[in-house]
């Protein structure tokens, strides 16, 4: 028998053997199809999305980890009371097999489940094909790998479970807590998924080839621990230099300068006693500043007697400025506020083009558009809605008249990350907005409405600037903190 | 004739315990080689690493001209493995079990397979978990015997069992000698006895010795010494052992029995000798005053 022979051979045998096993994970998902599938009809009678979570998030998985446990501890790595140790067993044949086993119960059938919901719901499969595609590579190394060498490093389930929970337990504190890096952080994440693919693909190897579980037990221990303090510790900085380098800086006629021509200045006899609101006029050259997005901003103050302040701004664009408001204590700024003082302004930002439009029409047609998905308008029980969904993905912002910004962004809405997929397992993902104008609270509008148009802009660079600007005086940038002026 | 299976300086250590001290033997082609000691005299752990189921401490042991350290896959063609420790695929049934194995084996015998499934009165269509004991081991010893396996080594694969079981085994094992070269640890030795061309005995992780059976059984004597003047004498020779006396008679075992020479020496040791008597040894015997031997010297 060839080694190819050979782990079609005990593929056999374990399907027979795991038969059970793998007719429930067949039968859960036919649920997956059957629950999650929402055609646009369905969607409109319903009068807006159905949430896809379930408890089929957490079924599958756990039917797939003791699938994947029993196959592997059919032939169970360490021990040496195994009868398929001295029988004529090629190693990697019978890691072949288990691989087999993995693609043809767990990767294929999950495939074909994910296609199924997009193409009945109404998706385009071809275009979403990279995301079906990269949605496995991510279950595989996020879940698939690390349990195949859990249960690799152990010989039944009664030390696999444990291994599981223990291992799940340390890993989630850590990686929960963990301050998220916004849309950087799908760089960390996919330094997280090398280090996850890099530490299962070698405690496989070493257990197949060498069996040496207690060696490669201690080795993946004390490889995740690395990894996890890499993790954890991979700097925002090289984050930002790695995502500029990805995405390119602007061309070299943009520029920053303070905007000190209309200057505004307020009474502020009846400011706060303790802080001092401060509104900087930023403006832009070279670059749309509607096409600019401020993702970060630290302005700094320093007096000619050397005093500094830090301070994070809130940014608006204003009159085509990008109006940084801050807070500076009152101390600070009754003595800094008509000397001249060096602002310095560290920016991160994001640079959209390519801009493209859609028009929607607000009749329940929906339209497909890249990036936002299937869009269309949605009539509830009381109002109408905007609903956009994609496959894989979150849909991608847009602007448009008629219909509100995305009122909460998705947890894993990595905005900047070049892969097509986050781990799912039902692909399609919705977002419901706000229609915006007269006829948006009415069920059915008398008068036919004007479509809505989506534009859809692709983030083009990321980049770091930095603006310094001296001689400026303080006081003429107060101003009274809104809240405080409604007050009075 | 050469040797399937020789080790040199086998060692096997756990930590502090030495399990296998410097293992020196060599088991000729067609040979019964049985390995004897008491428990946790590091039987099985010679085993182990014959077989590539341990990493040796140090030394060194070659299976079929193979290095045991590089053993396994295809090298199992040719060698059948049983043990009263090892788990078998206890879902599968008789029937299935042997039409699993036989594509491993390019020297599979269907023929010999259903001859030793009626031979064991094994049922081909019931789970190997629900065998007994002893039928498991038939299952496990009719699935290695089926490929006509260059090599087998057994792992107390009596232990444990009945007579009658014993009985089938031992014929089984006797049917496919010479052709199959045997290795097995027991410490049933009546069974080794009937069946064994080479014994080892092994102590405390080391080989006392390791002969042809029928050397051993010329070598070893029981010697009473009937004397007018009962006296032990003194030096007492190292390789009389478990000495007895009574008012007239000597007893002893001599482990080095040559007729001419042994007698010459008692009559040189004794005085007053009346009747010498050499009875041989049962191999249960030799293998009791060796162990006690060794006992009281520790």
């Amino acid at each position: 028998m060839t080694t190819f022979q050979q782990a079609l051979h005990i593929f056999r045998k374990d399907v027979r053997h795991l038969r059970f096993e793998i007719a429930g994970i067949l039968l859960l998902l036919i649920v997956l199809v059957l629950t999650g599938v929402q055609t646009w009809e369905g969607l409109q009678a319903r009068g807006g999305p159905e949430s896809s979570d379930g408890p089929l998030d957490v079924l599958l998985p756990v039917a797939w980890s003791l699938l994947i446990a029993r196959a592997i501890q059919t032939e169970a790595l360490p021990g040496d009371r195994h009868f398929w140790l001295t029988r004529p067993y090629s190693r990697t044949g019978l890691l072949l097999s288990k691989a087999l086993l993995i693609v043809a119960f767990i990767n294929l059938p999950l495939l074909a489940a994910q296609a199924a919901i997009v193409s009945l719901d109404g998706l385009p499969l071809l275009s979403n094909f990279g995301g079906l595609l990269w949605n496995q590579v991510l279950i595989s190394v996020l879940l698939l790998l690390p349990v195949a060498a859990m249960a690799a490093l152990t010989r039944n389930l009664a030390q696999f479970l444990p291994l599981v929970v223990l291992t799940a337990a340390l890993l989630a504190g850590p990686v929960a807590g963990h301050r998220s890096m916004g849309d950087l952080e799908w760089i960390r994440s996919s330094l997280g998924l090398f280090i996850a693919a890099a530490i299962g693909l070698l405690v496989l190897r070493r257990q197949y080839a060498l069996r040496r579980s207690v060696n490669t037990a201690f080795l993946a221990l004390g490889s995740t621990v690395a990894g996890m303090i890499l993790y954890l510790a991979f700097p925002q900085s090289l984050a930002f230099a790695i995502q500029s380098r990805v995405m390119g800086s602007p061309d070299g006629q943009f520029a920053l300068r303070l905007d000190q021509t209309e200057l505004r200045t307020k009474d502020l006899k009846d400011a706060n006693r303790y802080r001092q609101m401060v509104a900087l006029p930023i403006a832009v050259t070279g670059a749309d500043p509607r096409d600019l997005r401020v993702d970060s901003s630290e302005i700094t103050f320093k007096t000619l007697s050397g005093i500094t302040r830090h301070s994070r701004a809130r940014v608006n664009l204003v009159e085509q400025k990008l109006v940084h408001t801050m807070s500076l204590d009152r101390t600070f700024f009754d003595a800094a506020k008509d000397s001249p003082v060096t602002v310095r302004a560290e920016l991160y930002l994001t640079q959209f083009g390519n801009a493209r439009s859609i028009n929607v029409p607000l009749d329940g047609t929906p339209v497909y558009l890249s990036g936002p998905g299937q869009c269309g308008v949605v009539a509830g029980y009381d109002r109408r809605t905007f609903v956009c969904r994609s496959a894989f993905e979150a849909p991608r912002p847009f602007l448009s008249d008629r219909v509100t910004r995305e009122h909460r962004y998705s947890r894993w809405a990595d905005s900047y990350a070049p892969f097509p997929s986050l781990p799912r397992l039902n692909p399609v993902i919705s977002e419901t907005y706000e229609l915006v104008g007269q006829a948006s609270d009415e069920l059915a509008p008398a008068v036919p409405e004007r479509p809505a148009t989506l534009v859809v802009r692709d983030p083009v660079a990321y980049f770091r600037y930095t603006m310094e600007a001296p001689n400026v005086r303080l006081g003429d940038f107060a101003i009274i903190d809104p809240k405080e002026d409604r007050e009075q | 004739m050469s040797d399937v299976l020789t080790t040199h300086n086998l060692s096997k250590r756990y930590r502090k315990l030495v399990a296998l001290d410097k293992l020196s033997m060599a088991v000729p082609e067609g040979s019964v080689y049985a390995l004897l000691g008491a428990n946790g005299a590091g039987k099985t752990t010679a085993l182990k690493l014959m077989m590539n189921l341990h990493p040796a401490t140090s030394g060194e042991a070659t299976v079929l001209g193979i290095d045991s350290r590089q053993l396994q896959g295809r090298h199992f063609e040719q060698i059948g493995y049983v043990s009263e420790n090892q788990d078998q695929p206890g879902w599968m049934t008789m029937s299935y079990l042997l039409r699993y194995l036989k594509p491993f084996y390019p020297t599979w015998d269907d023929a010999r397979a259903s001859e030793l499934v009626t031979q064991f009165r094994l049922p081909l269509d019931r789970p190997i978990k629900h065998f007994s004991r002893g039928m498991q081991m038939k299952a496990s010893l009719a699935s290695s015997l089926a490929y006509h396996p260059k090599l087998l080594v057994l792992d107390e694969p009596f232990s444990g069992l009945d007579p009658l079981t014993r009985e089938e085994l031992i014929e089984a094992l006797l049917e496919c000698a010479p052709e199959t070269s045997i290795v097995v640890s027991s410490h049933d030795l009546a069974d080794i006895e009937s069946f064994a061309s080479h014994i080892g005995y092994l102590d405390k992780g080391r080989l006392e010795f390791g002969e042809e059976l029928a050397a051993l059984s010329a070598r070893f004597r029981e010697i009473e010494v009937t004397l007018d003047e009962p006296a032990l004498p003194a030096p007492w020779p190292t390789h009389w052992l478990r000495p007895e006396a009574s008012p007239a008679v000597v007893r002893f075992v001599e482990t080095h029995f040559d007729s001419e020479r042994t007698i010459g020496e008692i009559r040189l040791l004794f005085r007053g000798v009346t009747h010498i008597e050499a009875n041989p040894m049962p191999l249960r015997s030799i293998f009791v005053t060796l162990a006690r031997s060794t006992q009281i010297a520790a």
